[in-house]
């Protein structure tokens, strides 16, 4: 192998290369990234990019000269958009290809747009540095913001928002933000901060179309008929792998790109990061997981994969994600969508501090802290490890070290 | 080429230890210190600076506010070609001024108490156990830099922080590349990056496999909360993990060669069970070997006085830890003799003020614990080669010894 090729110059792409060359990797690195930026970090954008405290340059993941001196092909503001697999090259958006050994796709995910409006002044989605500072712009004292949306990236920029002054309303179809991922008593909890911070939570609602004037947002118009009057409208409804490029590819791009537990997707082709649904042992199924951790995790695992493919150890991760909302810090390991069961198992949601475990099958399959330190919930992504039968938690809920 | 030759330059710095007596400061540094006024020296690329070389002096540069530590202000001394030429990131916190150097290091103080050094006692015995074990496996003659002074802190650090100590080959490479002064400043960048790399790497890892260590919880408690960034924990644990073993394994080396010097005081120290006798001691051999020698530099931000001269905004001090440490200021009685009764407890060893150094309590159990377990383990320790054949660190950040061939 002499040549790698990662397409993606984000946590996971980075994350792959700094992995290979950290274990002595000496051919050539091309990395092709989109974005016109050195690789940089993704959480703060909702958090301190939002609400001001930090300006974009905190965001690189490794400072300019650093990234030189790993000797990397760095092709930025260039998307790749094809790959033969035959030929084994990658073909850029000007027209080159890039012949590869070895393939990382590393493409991440995009947002899921709503039809009509995107494009015109106040409508936002956030993914990029650029998106999080048009929206920090407008955000500021009485200013409406609607967010569509009630998952962590909405209730996030809920929070920012309002620290910023801004008077600010979520849209969630369900019956509870974020009660399809966590379940109903954790989604009613976080709620109910929001609420207590003067944030409107409008539930069971869709939004369906903009109400705009020339050319600019002004409101967003409900299924129930009603609209609400609004500066800036967020959308965020979720996300899209960016797996476009790949499509007549061969490869299995439905819902992410379908990989092994060593992140192979096909001979010569690995995938890590959001874009990527890795089978997971723990799990016994194939989880994609937009977690920040997961991303340099899997990088990591892919480039020891490149270089010691005869000694594969299959990962089986226990996905790990945090939220900020407000100064309640929200933790989660394991995987909680499609749980069939939730219990708090540790500490008392009243008292603003507790553990949730969820249950699918027989096991404990995540938890979820809610304002733990960090040290009590460790031994919590232990017991997920071990594939805990939940009957054993619910029974004695201190997991063993 | 002598630092005189050129009666219009001032003298050199930094200059060398003398070659009879290598555990004292350079001779010229002595004499400034005895003479009235600063003394202005020549850097490596015919900048000048101030050295400060008094106790007293010392003590007032690096508690007053209108000194700074921060290596992007200009005209803050560069003792070498590499001296920090980095501007594309944020230096470590050793290298920042309040409030951002207190912000960080506040969110590590907790874990450097006196207390906590306490608890690790065992630990650093049972570390210091292990090493000695092997070295007596392997019979003699030892190196007792890299069989025993090297490995102690070493592995201390890499087990607070995190990092895996099969890595040490490496992480003690580039720290040593770190520390040394004569490289050209493209190897000594080339190194840092390396490191960065490697740092990046396993603190990406960390996120994924938490352990018990520093290095997790800062990135659980500190980065996801965004109270670090990224590249701010990965400067901070290079900090550490350099900080954390070089010093305090050239004192354990080179202090072991003072005492085989002076065996009246080997023998007052290994027969002893006082904790007091053996604290005190280790604070003398601090003082008096002083190996952090050309690291602590600062510039004035305002126009002041000291030691009677005009300081302006702008001017570089150089503090000369070593040179302090040997005042009568400090220790009236005999201060360029080595004494395990002097009480040196006020020394400069790990400097003054706000940047004093936060490993310092850990610092001192290593050696506590260190240094009178070898001389009680090995009762007939003594060198393998003839003094004057052993070779000293010149032109490194952290002074000692190279090798340290030891029989027994
Ligand atoms: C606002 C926000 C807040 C978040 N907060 C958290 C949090 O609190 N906790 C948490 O665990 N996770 C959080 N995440 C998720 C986390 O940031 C992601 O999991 C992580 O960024 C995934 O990294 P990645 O490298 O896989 O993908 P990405 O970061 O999406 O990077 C993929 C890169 O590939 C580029 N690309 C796409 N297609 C092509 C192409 N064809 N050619 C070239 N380049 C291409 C993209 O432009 C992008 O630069 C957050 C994400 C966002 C957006
Ligand atoms: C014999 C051993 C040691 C000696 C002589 C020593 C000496 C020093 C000195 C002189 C400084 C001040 C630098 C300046 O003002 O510019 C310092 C700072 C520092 N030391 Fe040590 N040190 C030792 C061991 C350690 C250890 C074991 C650690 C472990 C982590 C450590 C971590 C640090 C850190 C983080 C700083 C920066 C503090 C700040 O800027 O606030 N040191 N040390």
């Amino acid at each position: 192998m002499r040549r790698v090729v990662v397409v993606g110059a984000s946590a996971a792409g980075l994350a792959t290369a700094a992995a290979l060359r950290q274990q002595g990797f000496g051919g050539l690195i091309t990395m092709i990234g989109d974005e016109p930026h050195l690789p940089y970090d993704r959480p703060p954008l909702s958090k301190q990019v939002l609400t001001g405290q930090w300006d974009a340059e905190r965001l690189l993941l490794r400072p300019e000269s650093d990234l030189k001196a790993m000797n990397l092909d760095l092709r930025l503001g260039v998307s790749a958009t094809a790959v033969d697999r035959t030929a084994r090259t990658v073909t850029l958006a000007h027209g080159g290809t890039v012949p590869y050994d070895a393939l990382v796709i590393a493409t991440g995910v995009r947002p899921r747009l709503l039809p009509g409006g995107h494009g015109r002044p106040g409508v936002h989605v956030l993914r990029t540095r650029e998106d999080a500072l048009a929206l920090r712009d407008r955000l500021g004292d009485g200013r409406r913001l609607v967010i569509i949306g009630g998952g962590f990236l909405g209730t996030e920029v809920a929070a920012a928002a309002r620290q910023r002054g801004a008077d600010v309303t979520i849209v969630e179809s369900g019956a509870e933000p974020l009660a399809r991922i966590i379940g109903r008593a954790a989604g009613r909890f976080i709620t109910g901060i929001h609420r207590d911070r003067g944030v409107r939570i409008l539930t069971g609602l869709k939004a369906e179309t903009f109400d705009t004037a020339d050319g600019a947002v002004t409101g967003v118009r409900l299924d129930d008929g009603r609209t609400l009057p609004a500066d800036d409208v967020l959308v965020a409804t979720g996300s899209v792998p960016n797996t476009d490029w790949l499509r007549g590819s061969g490869l299995d791009i439905d819902d992410g790109l379908l990989c092994d537990a060593h992140g192979r997707c096909a001979p010569g082709i690995h995938a890590a990061g959001d874009v990527a649904r890795w089978f997971n042992p723990l799990f016994g199924r194939a989880i994609r997981v937009e977690h920040r951790t997961s991303a340099s995790e899997q990088g990591i695992a892919v480039a020891r994969d490149l270089l010691t493919p005869a000694t594969p150890q299959p990962a089986a991760p226990v996905p790990y994600f945090w939220t900020d909302q407000y100064e309640v810090k929200v933790q989660s390991h394991g995987y909680l969508p499609g749980h069939e069961e939730s219990a708090v198992l540790d500490g008392d949601l009243a008292e603003g501090r507790a553990l949730i475990g969820y249950r699918r099958g027989r096991h404990l399959t995540g938890v979820l802290a809610i304002g733990m330190p960090a040290k009590d919930v460790r031994p919590w992504r232990a017991a997920v490890a071990r594939r805990t039968e939940w009957a054993a938690v619910t029974s004695a809920p201190t997991p063993a070290r | 080429m002598t630092p005189h030759d050129h009666a219009c330059l001032p003298p050199r710095f930094p200059q060398a230890r003398p070659s009879e007596c290598p555990f004292d400061p350079p001779q010229d540094y002595q004499d400034w210190r005895r003479r009235d006024g600063l003394q202005r020296a020549t850097l490596w690329n015919g900048s000048t600076a101030w050295v400060v070389t008094r106790y007293e002096d010392i003590r007032a540069v690096l508690s007053d506010p209108r000194v700074s530590a921060d290596a992007r202000n200009p005209g803050m001394p560069r003792l070498s070609p590499a001296g920090e030429d980095r501007t594309d990131q944020e230096p470590p916190f050793v290298r920042l001024d309040d409030p951002e150097h207190a912000r960080q290091r506040r969110m590590l103080t907790a874990d450097f108490t006196a207390k906590q050094a306490a608890a690790l006692r065992p630990q650093v015995q049972r570390l210091v156990d292990e090493a000695l074990d092997e070295m007596v496996r392997k019979g003699p003659p030892a190196d007792l830099l890299t069989d025993f002074a090297l490995p102690v802190p070493s592995r201390v650090i890499a087990v607070l922080l995190g990092v895996p100590y099969d890595d040490h080959p490496f992480f003690q490479s580039c720290s040593n590349k770190l520390l040394d002064m004569s490289l050209p400043a493209e190897e000594v960048r080339a190194t840092s990056q390396a490191f960065g790399t490697y740092l990046y790497t396993l603190v990406e890892s960390k996120a994924a496999e938490p352990g018990d260590d520093l290095l997790s919880r800062l990135l659980a408690e500190r980065v996801e909360t965004g109270e670090l960034t990224r590249q701010q924990l990965v400067s901070m644990a290079l900090l550490m993990l350099i900080a954390g073993h070089e010093t305090t394994a050239n004192t354990i080396a080179l202090g072991t060669l003072a005492l085989l010097r002076h065996p009246e005081q080997l023998a007052l120290l290994r027969d002893t069970e006082d904790p007091a006798v053996i604290a005190r001691a280790i604070e003398e051999l601090l003082r008096y070997l002083s190996v952090v020698e050309n690291v602590v530099v600062r510039v004035a931000v305002d126009d002041f006085t000291l030691a009677g001269e005009q300081i302006r905004a702008g001017d570089g001090l150089i503090i000369s830890l070593p040179a302090g440490n040997r005042d009568t200021a400090l220790l009236p009685d005999r201060p360029n003799a080595l004494d395990i009764t002097h009480n040196a407890r006020a020394h400069l060893a790990f400097g003054f003020g706000v940047h004093q150094c936060l490993g310092q309590n850990l610092a001192r159990t290593e050696l506590q614990v260190a240094i009178p377990s070898l001389l009680r383990r090995l009762p007939s320790l003594a060198l393998a080669v003839p003094f004057e054949e052993v070779s000293f660190r010149q032109q490194m950040s952290v002074y000692g010894v190279t090798r340290l061939p030891v029989t027994w």
